[in-house]
């Protein structure tokens, strides 16, 4: 029968009939039966999509060991059978041509590593030998703090989890930072700062249930295009109760949807969100709802004078003259005119030097009164934020008076449900805990927050940002479940759980993402290993990066599916495994947990990710680790927890393995288990390309189902504290779960007692902060803290705080005339290193254009397609010119997303960060552009 | 007796190959062999212009004036300048048939005034009829006609890119003429001008000066004024700016009349430069930018 | 008709003679030099003019120019002498007809020392001296380094140690036969002037560049030449490389040398050997 027709058309037809299916759109019978036929030898199976937060729910099928179809879960209730156009392609970024096959290391002509050397291809025994032989010789020179991993939000919970578990426990180092510190950390350190527990209180049910929808720097259009999908349904069934907003820097996409479109200049959110406020608080005082900011919340304020997440040493020998032309601002900055009137609360007036004297309390804040909070919100009227956001020069000042009017007027309406969206817009932001936390203010004002549609809602933009890095703790500061390296009472939990000795985790802070490259830099971190990331293409200010990597004595492993940037600057490549070629679990943005089998066998030699780290743990023992170590900064150090081991069942020959990774009660897990039934499970059986391992022999599997062992102990921190997670079979079956999942129901709204256990236990009434049970904070003035104060009681409240508008640090000027945004489009994910590989991706869009409006393009001498240099004070690459884009930017602004190697457009873009977040701006930064 | 004969026989065919080979060997030693090596002998002690110590071959040392040095001028004449490409840029639409870098050429060069290494010719466009001047010196093509076809070395391409002839070779078949499709050369039928007051000055093939009656002579792109780093006789002279000369691996040239400095490359391109014949494959060193027809 | 032959007659020759005369305006008559003829001085200038002049004005005191009209003028001539200082200055500058201005090529202080050099010929001139007011001459010092993040040159300049803006710099890349100016800059605030680099620009096998730069505050210049990395590598071709035929015997590949001399010595011996039969032939019959 198949012979009647090409194979292709057959796979086409039945592509096409599961697809349209999906959708609900009738196909003809015969190309339906066709499709039957061919399906009939395929093998469908649930996935989760690759790519951003939203957390697609996919079907994928898989014949001879290969995916041959990819189609939208009609039963995921995130995008009931939708895909965007990168969703659909989940497949093809497996089977890209220059797909990584072996590993590959620098040698020299004798074999030996050289850092000047050519990438040769190696054994996989001789990769971990070298890798074991850099991590002794480093821990000898440096210690624990002079390793360095580059962690993910993109990697699933269990590999996360397994890389926290080594990195901690096993080397006792906290320098892991995710790339999700470039993504959420904003919005992590304000959740927080006001709620006291991490993750949004709503879920995507809102989209649907609310009636004004608000996107704050947000492209929901391109960046989160199934949510904008239910936006969009939602918008157009209701048109007369439904409003959409889009508060940008530039026209784009969303704003086609969009009731009012605010174009606004950058960093002046911070002033739009307490225009509302004193809206709120002056004008329409009736609005607010003084039931629940009385019972569940506080006022609180911070220091203004924080820095901006710079180096600290403003004279520091990497820096080239030019950039030294912004540094400074790290130190003190001049007062400006808009800052005179912002910062008048605090005694400054324009002109005055700002010294920076809090950058390392950046996050410190106490409880003010109310009267205070007003009064800080004084100059903060229509006419002054008016003047001081507008962003389009063309617009009339009374228009776009009129817009704000209009947009506070939606939010002061008394019944109406209200959803601000964010994403990037207010968290890569150099306030940006700020501006999270004055969403929440706002919010909080009005009582619309933890209730069904209505809600400030943090999108996330990576796979797993949530449910692996922030709920994981792949961070320099965290452990799993929200806990804190630094809290005696969060290690001793940890130790227990993980049955280490006590004293084995490190109390001290380890480097942010940015820290670690600047470790790097100045020689403090000697072995690196990137999982799941692109940092030498994602970070700010990548000339220096780049060259600390090339030409420093380190060693940077890089477990890369794709030779992208960070690929071709490190020293070792390890080819891992995709998406599908492992088990694994995503959670979104909406707290939705979901999970995966392995599908197919990973290609070439690739491996997995958590066999990588835990074939590594093998390498070491205790002895090697668990002895004293130095750690700069930490007084005494480490203390040798050799003594201990005895009690929990080693000896200082055991290997972390042993202890971390195969103990007994890991082992408990058995394989083949009953949800793993004809599926195949490459750590814990092997597969039948039996390649030969770390151990230079053929592997063969670890035995037991490590998946599921790690999934379970990871539970075990989350149980009871709110972020409680359900069995792993229950993932297998549902199409995720929301957390928290207590006796075997989701969570939908957290906080309110009606919906969220752990607020109804804490009864308090409607709602609970129970982040912030029994907690006090100091008080103090709108300047600063006074301990002669009473304390203000935080127990089960939130925090209203306060925000004043600051100027971002570099602004544009005579020499550099242009702010630089960068961002995405809909077609490419992150650094391109999968997309681009997709033949239909690449061909709809080939290249990274500069957005730029026409008339600064004639200003500039140039036009339409012109190749230009677009310059900042570190660093310049040529780029297109396109004036009639899918990107209208307003005259003063250019715009160039960062998928595109060619145009690397992180060379120009300034390393400043969130002083509390340290989350990086790469939203602001001041450029000039001439011909090339 | 036979066998002994054989074996006398062989020994001396043996004896005549061994002589032969030696004799073959030897030839090839001394062909191989540098003349130039330089011997080492005794040292002296020397105090040089810096007012430093220095020690020299005994060898080494000779009269001060290099210029009298037949030796040094041949090796000077036959190595260019070392990790130099020169290249000319002619801007027709200033030339103004001045002929002032005729008048210096031949001046400097022992010419008669019918004898050019540089010729001012008067054009005319074909589509428009209209008239323009081009100078016209020897192109230093690179891949040159002129001295393929010399029998005996006479000519030769250094690797400075200029022509040049060494008229101490050169035989007067007057080939090179035949070859040359830009009829750059010249020939010395009779003995050159001023012959009695160049006669006792030692040959510079680089200057080709004295003239010699009998062989031929061309534009050598002034190969003794570059090398010290001043701009040719005709470059120099021009009062219109009509001249560019630089060296193409600096890709900069500079103006002979107001001494600007530009890159080659960008000055090539913006105003759509050509070079002459270029489909003869010579592949010329000297560019020509476009005249103004009106 | 006879007037108008008479009037043309008259005055044909007086437009001649206000062709030969160049008029300098009043305001340039009267600059003099702010920097002293001394010695060095007079040989920059010197050097200067054998590079840039004596093409057309000839050797000094040769009065051999170049034959144009008006006549270029032997500068230690008498014509040449009579002007003032601030009128040589100007006629350098500016250029009229077939004499360059040579105000984009060369500094002030480079004229100014060719006219020091004019000056020297002539014994009874004495410099005047320059009123520099309250001008005090500051101290001048230059730090060159190379920006690789954005291709520029950097160049640091303080005026008596500290950072001043608004001090004039200029860099050239020094070639053989000139030198091509990158830039005019100012210094910023603090005390920096940036200069872009091609770096796509030939350089050495390093791809080092050497650049000259100056600094000037009112009257006070500082110079510098420097070698440094600004380039790309830059590998050169060999013109000729792979030339054998026709070139010196030193230089041709030993193949050629061997098989050549092989093929002359083996006809050579089949004649030898033919003659030696022949020899052989004649002595049997």
């Amino acid at each position: 029968m198949e012979s009647n027709v090409s194979r292709r058309k057959f796979l086409k037809y039945s592509a096409a009939t599961a697809a349209a299916t999906a959708i609900g759109i009738h196909l003809p019978e015969t190309i339906q039966a066709a499709g039957a036929l061919v399906e009939a030898s395929w093998k469908w199976d649930k996935a989760v999509c690759r790519f951003c937060g939203t957390g697609c729910g996919l079907m994928v099928a898989t014949r001879d060991d290969k995916i041959v179809a990819v189609k939208g879960d009609p039963l995921a209730p995130v995008n009931r059978g939708l895909n965007c156009i990168k969703g659909y392609f989940n497949a093809k970024i497996m089977y890209g041509e220059d797909r990584l096959k072996t590993p590959l290391l620098r040698v020299d002509e004798n074999g030996k590593f050289s850092k000047k050397g050519k990438f040769k291809p190696v054994s996989w025994k001789r990769a971990f030998d070298e890798m074991e032989a850099q991590i002794s010789k480093t821990l000898t020179e440096l210690g624990p703090t002079g390793l360095g991993i580059f962690s993910s939000g993109q990697y699933t919970i269990m590999e996360g989890y397994a890389m926290v578990k080594l990195m901690k426990a096993g080397f006792r180092s906290n320098n892991i930072d995710p790339n999700a510190r470039h993504c959420m950390a904003s919005a992590v350190a304000a959740f927080m700062q006001t709620f006291g527990i991490d993750e949004p209180s709503g879920n995507y049910d809102d989209i649907e249930i609310t009636d004004t929808i608000v996107c704050w720097g947000a492209n929901m259009a391109e960046m989160h295009p199934i949510l904008w999908s239910r936006a969009t349904d939602n918008r157009i069934s209701n048109p007369d109760r439904v409003k959409v907003v889009n508060l940008s820097t530039y026209r784009n996409r969303t704003s086609d949807l969009a009731d009012i479109e605010i174009i606004f200049k950058p960093n002046t959110d911070l002033a739009l969100w307490n225009y509302l406020a004193h809206e709120i608080v002056y004008n329409h005082p009736e609005a607010i709802d003084w039931d629940f900011v009385n019972k569940y919340t506080r006022f609180a304020t911070g220091f203004a004078d924080i820095g901006y997440g710079l180096r600290s040493d403003a004279n520091h020998k990497n820096y080239t003259e030019k950039e030294k032309e912004i540094v400074g601002v790290e130190l003190s900055k001049r007062v400006s005119k808009a800052e005179g009137t912002t910062l008048e609360y605090l005694g400054y007036t324009e002109g005055d030097t700002l010294e920076m004297k809090h950058n390392a309390a950046a996050g410190a804040h106490w409880g003010i009164s109310f009267e205070e909070f007003k009064k800080a919100l004084k100059p903060y009227t229509l006419d002054f934020v008016a003047e001081l956001s507008k962003g389009d020069d063309s617009e009339p000042l009374e228009e776009y008076k009129a817009k704000l009017k209009k947009l506070a007027a939606l939010y002061v309406e008394k019944q109406r449900r209200v959803v601000s969206f964010w994403t990037m817009g207010m968290n890569q932001h150099t306030r940006g805990t700020w501006v999270n936390e004055q969403s929440y203010m706002v919010h909080f004002l009005l009582g619309k927050q933890c209730k069904p549609g209505s809600g400030a809602f943090s999108l996330t933009g990576q796979p797993s940002a949530c449910g692996t890095a922030r709920e994981v703790g792949t961070f320099a500061h965290r452990l799993p479940a929200d806990m804190v390296v630094n809290n005696p009472a969060h290690r001793k939990i940890t130790e227990d759980i993980w049955k280490l000795p006590e004293g084995t985790l490190n109390p001290q802070v380890g480097s942010h993402l940015m820290k670690l490259h600047r470790d790097i830099e100045d020689g403090k971190i000697k072995f690196a290993w990137i999982n799941v990331c692109n940092p030498y293409q994602n970070t700010a200010n990548a000339n220096h990066w780049l060259r600390a990597a090339r030409e420093l004595d380190n060693f940077i492993v890089c477990s890369e599916v794709y030779p992208g940037i960070s690929a071709k600057v490190s020293d070792l490549i390890l080819p891992t495994a995709m998406i599908f070629e492992k088990w694994g679990a995503y959670g979104n943005a909406e707290r939705r947990t979901q999970h995966w089998k392995q599908q197919v066998t990973p290609v070439g030699e690739a491996m997995p990710d958590i066999w990588q780290y835990v074939e590594l743990s093998k390498r070491f023992k205790l002895r090697d680790v668990w002895g004293p170590q130095s750690i700069p900064g930490l007084e005494g150090g480490l203390p040798d927890v050799l003594p201990e081991v005895s009690k929990h069942g080693y000896n200082p020959n055991s290997t972390l393995y042993d202890v971390l990774f195969a103990s007994d009660y890991a082992r408990s897990f058995e394989w083949p288990a009953e949800v793993g039934k004809d599926t195949l499970n490459t750590e814990a059986e092997g597969d039948k390309r039996s390649i030969s391992g770390a151990d230079g022999q053929a592997w063969k599997g670890y035995g037991f189902f490590i998946q599921k062992y790690l999934w379970e102990e990871y539970r075990l921190f989350g149980l009871g504290h709110g972020h409680d997670l359900a069995e792993f079979e229950a993932y297998h079956e549902a199409r995720g779960l929301r957390w928290p999942v207590v006796d075997g129901k989701e969570t939908l709204w957290r906080f309110n007692a009606k919906y969220d256990v752990y607020a109804q236990k804490a009864n308090t009434g409607e709602f609970a902060f129970y982040g912030n049970k029994g907690k006090a904070i100091v008080s103090g003035t709108l300047i600063e803290p006074k301990d002669t104060m009473a304390k203000t009681d935080m127990d089960n409240r939130a925090k209203i705080f306060f925000r004043p508008y600051m100027d971002p640090p570099e602004m544009p000027n005579k020499e550099y005339p242009l702010w630089l945004c960068t961002g995405r489009v809909l077609e490419h994910w992150h650094s391109g290193t999968m997309t681009m590989r997709v033949p239909e991706l690449y061909r709809a869009v080939p290249e990274a254009l500069c957005y730029m409006h026409p008339e600064d393009a004639a200003k500039f001498g140039m036009q339409e397609g012109d190749l230009i240099w677009v310059e900042s004070r570190r660093g310049k690459v040529k780029a297109h010119i396109e004036t009639r884009g899918r990107n209208r930017v307003p005259q003063g602004l250019i715009y160039v997303p960062w998928f595109d190697e060619k145009v690397f457009i992180n060379k120009l873009c300034l390393d400043a960060t969130c002083p509390i977040s340290k989350q990086t701006d790469f939203k602001k930064c001041a450029v000039k552009i001439y011909k090339a | 007796m036979a066998e002994t004969n054989g074996n006398r026989a062989r020994d001396s065919r043996r004896n005549f190959l061994r002589n032969l080979s030696v004799a073959g060997s030897s030839l090839l030693l001394a062909g191989c062999s540098d003349s130039s090596s330089g011997q080492s002998g005794e040292k002296i002690k020397v105090l040089n212009q810096n007012q430093e110590l220095v020690e020299v071959n005994a060898s080494d040392i000779s009269p001060a004036s290099l210029q009298a040095d037949k030796e040094y001028l041949k090796k000077k004449g036959r190595t260019g300048v070392p990790g130099r490409k020169f290249v000319m840029v002619v801007n027709l639409a200033k030339c103004k048939n001045a002929r002032q870098c005729m008048k210096a050429c031949q001046g400097a060069h022992q010419l008669r005034p019918e004898q050019h290494h540089i010729n001012v010719l008067e054009m005319e466009d074909e589509k428009t009829k209209a008239t323009y001047y081009m100078p016209k010196p020897c192109q230093h093509c690179d891949n040159p006609n002129c001295v393929t076809v010399c029998p005996v070395d006479a000519t030769f391409k250094r690797s400075d890119g200029i022509v040049l002839i060494d008229n101490e070779r050169c035989i007067g078949c007057r080939f090179c003429i035949a070859a040359c499709p830009y009829s750059a050369r010249t020939f010395n039928w009779i003995e050159p001008r001023d012959a009695e007051k160049y006669k006792d000055i030692p040959y510079d093939m680089e200057l080709n000066v004295p003239q010699k009656k009998g062989t031929v002579t061309k534009c050598a792109f002034s190969a003794d004024r570059v090398r010290e780093g001043k701009l040719p006789y005709c470059v120099s002279a021009c009062p219109n700016g009509v001249y560019y000369f630089g060296d193409e691996n600096e890709d900069l040239v500079t103006n002979g009349t107001t001494r600007r400095t530009v890159r080659l490359s960008r000055l090539l391109q913006d105003n759509a430069a050509y070079t002459l014949m270029p489909e003869l494959g010579t592949k010329p060193r000297v560019y020509y930018l476009p005249p103004r027809l009106s | 008709m006879k007037k108008l032959i008479l009037i043309t007659i008259v005055i044909l020759p007086l437009f001649v003679a206000a062709q030969e005369t160049w008029v300098v305006p009043e305001t340039n008559l009267e600059k003099i030099s702010p920097f002293v003829f001394d010695d060095d001085l007079i040989k920059d200038g010197e050097a200067l003019y054998e590079n840039l002049c004596i093409s057309c004005h000839g050797t000094v005191r040769k009065n051999n120019p170049m034959v144009f009209v008006p006549s270029p003028g032997d500068p230690a001539s008498e014509k040449f002498q009579s002007q003032t200082d601030g009128s040589m200055f100007y006629k350098i500058n500016k250029g009229r007809g077939g004499m360059p201005g040579f105000e984009p090529t060369l500094e002030e202080e480079e004229i100014w020392s060719l006219i020091g050099y004019f000056r020297s010929l002539n014994k009874a001139y004495i410099q005047p001296e320059f009123d520099y007011g309250d001008e005090v001459l500051s101290e001048l010092a230059m730090a060159l380094s190379y920006d690789a993040n954005v291709d520029k040159l950097v160049v640091k300049v303080t005026s008596n140690g500290e950072m001043k803006s608004g001090i004039k710099v200029s860099a050239a890349v020094k070639g053989l036969f000139g030198k091509y100016i990158l830039e005019n800059e100012e210094t910023n605030e603090t005390g920096i002037a940036y200069f872009n680099v091609d770096r796509k620009m030939p350089g050495d096998e390093e791809g080092n560049l050497t650049v000259q730069v100056r600094a000037q505050e009112g009257y006070s210049i500082k110079k510098t030449e420097q070698t440094m990395q600004l380039v790309e590598p830059t590998v050169k071709t060999d013109l000729i490389a792979g030339r054998h035929l026709w070139s010196k015997a030193l230089k041709a590949p030993i193949w050629l040398i061997v098989v050549f001399n092989l093929i002359v010595s083996c006809i050579w011996g089949i004649i030898i050997y033919i003659i030696i039969g022949l020899v052989r032939l004649k002595k049997v019959s």
